[in-house]
C-alpha cells in the first residue's frame, strides 16, 4: 500500500515538474513572432577600441543551432526584401549572421526596422534608443552599424553588423545568450 | 550491311530523344481543377511587382507551414489569418508580396497567395518551384501545443498537387518539405511525415501518364 502510494506520488511529482519546466521555457516565447528559437532582447558591450561584444538574449534557446558567420567586403551585396543589393552605409566590412528558424521579438523587431542602424561613437545609436542597456560613453571604434533582413526563406533571419575594418568574430552560448564577439583583425 | 547498321542506329538514336523528352516532362491525364477562392476573398495588399522576379520553370511543389497555432475553419478567420501572414512577410520581412503561391486552411479550402507567375519567397534559392503553406504551427514546442494536419487540408493538398502536377508537367516526386532544401523544422513534425509518405504515395498511386 505505502509503495503504491509512494509510486503515485513520484509519478505526480514527475508530471509537475514537467509542466514548469515546458511553462518555464515557453512562458516568454511570442507565440505569433513564430521561429522555433527567438531573440528576446540584445545588449553591447563597446568599451573597448577594438572590440565589440554583441549579446542576444534568447527565448527557448538550448538547442539552437549557431547563426552560420560570412564576413563580406564593401562591395559584396547584402540581403535587402527579396534580393540582394550593395549597402556602403553599413560599413565597410560586414558580418552576416544567418539564423535558421529563429525570429526577433517584437518589441525589438519594431526599435531594429528594416533600415541601417548606425552606432555612433558614443555607443549608442544615431536613430532613437534601439538599445535598452545602451552605454552613453565608448570608446569603441569598430562596430558602426546594425541591421536585419530577411532572405526570402521562411526560416531565414539574418543580422548584419557593420564594421570599419575587417573583424574576427568569435561566437558563444550560454545558457539563454549568444554573444558575439568581434575584435580587429 | 552498311545501311542496315545505320538505320539501326537511327532508330537507337529516336527511341532515346522520344524517352529523353517523355522523362524530362511528364504528360499526365488531365485532373480537375480545385476551387480556389482568390486574394480579393482575403482582401489581399497589392503586391509591388516592380521587386518580383518572373518565375522560371519549377519542378516540384514545396510545403510549408505558418508556424503560427490556428484551428479555426471559419471564412472569415483564415482569411484574416491569411492578411496577417501577408502583413509580416511585406511589413516585417520586406517581402514584396505573400511568399506562398497557394495557401491551404484547416477546413481544406485553397486560397491564391501570390502570383505563381513570379518566384515566391519560401525557400532560399528554390523559389522558382510552388510554395504552398497550411495554416497551423505543426511543430510547437517539441511537438507540445501542436496543430494536426486536418483530414480536409490533406485532401486539398492532394487536390492542388495533382493539377499542379498536370498543369506544369512535374515528374514524380512531385511534393518536398521545406525541410528537404535546408535545415529547417518547416513544415513541422506533424507535417512533414503527411508529405513524405501519404501525400508522395498518394500521388504516386493516382497520377496516370497519358
Amino acid at each position: 500500500m505505502i509503495k503504491k502510494i509512494t509510486l503515485i506520488i513520484a509519478i505526480l511529482f514527475l508530471c509537475l515538474t514537467s509542466v514548469l519546466f515546458i511553462n518555464a521555457t515557453t512562458n516568454d516565447f511570442e507565440s505569433r513572432t513564430g521561429g522555433l528559437h527567438q531573440i528576446k532582447d540584445m545588449s553591447m558591450d563597446l568599451n573597448n577600441q577594438d572590440e565589440a561584444k554583441i549579446i542576444f538574449n534568447m527565448a527557448n534557446s538550448p538547442n539552437m543551432t549557431k547563426p552560420k558567420v560570412t564576413i563580406l567586403g564593401e562591395d559584396e551585396p547584402v540581403f535587402f526584401g527579396e534580393k540582394k543589393v550593395e549597402d556602403p552605409s553599413l560599413g565597410k566590412y560586414k558580418v552576416e549572421l544567418m539564423f535558421t528558424d529563429t525570429r526577433i521579438q517584437k518589441e525589438v523587431r519594431n526599435r531594429l526596422g528594416l533600415k541601417t542602424n548606425s552606432i555612433n561613437t558614443k555607443g549608442s545609436l544615431l536613430e532613437g534608443s534601439l538599445l535598452q542597456n545602451a552605454p552613453t560613453i565608448s570608446k569603441n571604434s569598430l562596430l558602426q552599424s546594425i541591421k536585419v533582413a530577411y532572405p526570402p526563406d521562411d526560416s531565414l533571419m539574418v543580422i548584419y553588423l557593420g564594421c570599419k575594418s575587417k573583424p574576427n568574430v568569435d561566437l558563444q552560448q550560454e545558457n539563454n545568450q549568444l554573444i558575439v564577439n568581434l575584435k580587429t583583425n | 550491311m552498311k545501311k542496315r547498321n545505320l538505320m539501326i542506329i537511327a532508330i537507337l538514336i529516336s527511341i532515346i530523344t522520344i524517352e529523353g523528352i517523355a522523362y524530362a516532362s511528364t504528360s499526365w491525364e488531365p485532373q480537375p481543377y480545385p476551387y480556389m477562392y482568390s486574394r480579393t476573398a482575403w482582401d489581399a495588399r497589392s503586391a509591388d511587382t516592380s521587386d518580383m522576379t518572373t518565375r522560371g520553370e519549377g519542378d516540384c511543389l514545396i510545403f510549408h507551414h505558418t508556424a503560427w497555432n490556428f484551428s479555426s475553419t471559419s471564412l472569415s478567420d483564415c482569411a484574416e489569418e491569411i492578411r496577417d501572414v501577408q502583413d509580416y512577410h511585406m511589413d516585417d520581412n520586406g517581402y514584396a508580396d505573400i511568399g506562398y503561391h497557394y495557401v491551404i486552411d484547416p477546413s481544406g479550402r485553397i486560397w491564391r497567395g501570390r502570383s505563381d507567375n513570379y518566384e515566391g519567397a519560401h525557400t532560399y534559392s528554390n523559389n522558382e518551384n510552388i510554395g504552398i503553406v497550411v495554416l497551423g504551427d505543426f511543430e510547437g514546442y517539441w511537438g507540445v501545443g501542436a496543430n494536426r494536419l486536418t483530414d480536409d487540408s490533406f485532401d486539398a493538398m492532394c487536390s492542388l498537387s495533382k493539377w499542379l502536377a498536370y498543369r506544369d508537367s512535374l515528374d514524380l516526386p512531385i511534393a518536398y518539405n521545406h525541410s528537404d532544401f535546408s535545415s529547417t523544422v518547416c513544415p513541422g513534425r506533424y507535417m512533414e511525415y503527411y508529405v513524405w509518405d501519404d501525400l508522395r504515395g498518394h500521388l504516386n498511386t493516382y497520377m496516370e501518364e497519358s
